[in-house]
């Protein structure tokens, strides 16, 4: 299920500025809780697969050690995407949560 | 930090899986190289009994793990890398469309100025037939061309290399492929015709022009040809990388 979602993770996970692959996977599993715990080396895939698409840019900076590192960040795409990403995910959510309470609320009356 | 033996052979190893796109491969290493050296300061250097080395290869070993599998992490950059390469042949075939095109047009313009013809007694039916058959050629590289340029652009990369993006991206290589068979026929038949308008007008310095413009020509077709070949390479080496899988299946 994560691996279906993994585009729209990445692009949550820097839509609080650039970051470089590393940072964005702390994000990632800082934000979840721990919950998301991908395998490191799946992000990197996923920022080049995006900023093939346009949804997100790159570029080389001078990390505090002197090691360049490439940076990312989302362009005016990826913010579009991530935003019609998140209305939708919401729609999803609020769909389950009433299919959720429905079926809750008819194993009650059935055990009356 | 010094980069450790076990960081540099797991880059090596890294690398070999990406041999299909060295260009890719560089940048990948590059990226990973800083992800690991980050990942391994931030891990907490313990060690059994007190050995910090042990300590610190443990660290460099945990890492790598959760970093994954070279092999894996490679599978996961061939649709990137495939369809980038096909955006490659399909920009590379339109420049070349259009600049033959500007080529063929000032040569036709050139000959009429110079009142070049085409020699009959040498040519035979081919004076008839080879212009009409070399402005066919042209005028298909070109449709199928603009539809492959279309086709190409208009596909996003997949985040697997499953059967159907597979048969996109086989697509894509047939339509650069019969776009560059009608173009390097084009570019065969205005070799031949040029030359036997320059061989009928005599060498004169004026003759420099339509050799030269032949000469950017087969350059422009050599072009693509090469990157046609690096399309089918970077398949094949894809195509051993996903070779277990398969074998599996």
């Amino acid at each position: 299920m994560l691996k279906g979602h993994l585009d729209m993770i990445v692009l949550a996970a820097l839509a609080g500025g650039p970051a470089h692959g590393y940072a964005v996977i702390q994000e990632i599993r800082r934000r979840s809780g721990g919950a998301f715990d991908l395998p490191e080396g799946t992000i990197y895939p996923a920022l080049h697969r995006l900023e093939q698409g346009g949804l997100l840019s790159s570029r080389w900076t001078a990390g505090d050690s002197g090691r360049q590192r490439r940076v990312y960040s989302l362009t005016r795409s990826g913010r579009h995407a991530l935003a019609d990403q998140r209305a939708l995910w919401q729609r999803f959510t609020d769909a389950i949560g009433g299919l959720f309470g429905e079926t809750s609320h008819a194993a009650i009356r059935s055990r009356h | 930090m010094r980069q450790s033996v076990l960081v540099t052979e797991y880059l090596d190893a890294l690398t070999r899986e990406l041999r299909f796109d060295l260009q890719l491969s560089r940048r990948v290493r590059q990226e990973v190289e800083d992800h690991l050296f980050e990942a391994i300061a931030d891990e907490p250097v313990g060690g059994s009994n007190g050995n910090a080395d042990a300590g610190s290869c443990e660290a460099q070993r945990r890492a790598i793990a959760r970093f994954g599998d070279p092999r894996d992490i490679a599978r996961q950059y061939a649709p990137l890398s495939l369809l980038r390469q096909a955006r490659r042949v399909g920009a590379t075939l339109i420049v070349a469309i259009a600049a033959i095109l500007i080529l063929m047009k000032g040569r036709g313009a050139l000959y009429g100025f110079l009142q070049w013809r085409l020699n009959a007694d040498w040519l035979g039916e081919l004076s008839t037939i080879g212009p009409v058959i070399d402005r066919y050629a042209f005028q298909g590289a070109l449709a199928v061309g603009i539809l492959g340029w279309l086709y190409i652009a208009s596909r996003s990369v997949a985040s697997t290399l499953d059967i159907g993006y597979q048969h996109q991206l086989r697509r894509c290589l047939l339509l650069s492929t019969a776009s560059a068979i009608l173009l390097i026929g084009s570019v065969i038949l205005d070799t031949l015709l040029s030359g036997a308008r320059v061989l009928g007008a005599g060498m004169s310095v004026a003759a420099l022009v339509p050799l030269l413009s032949i000469a950017l020509e087969v350059a422009l077709a050599t072009a693509i040809v090469a990157e046609i070949r690096k399309t089918v390479q970077r398949k094949a080496l894809v195509s051993l990388l996903f070779a277990d899988t398969n074998a599996g299946h």
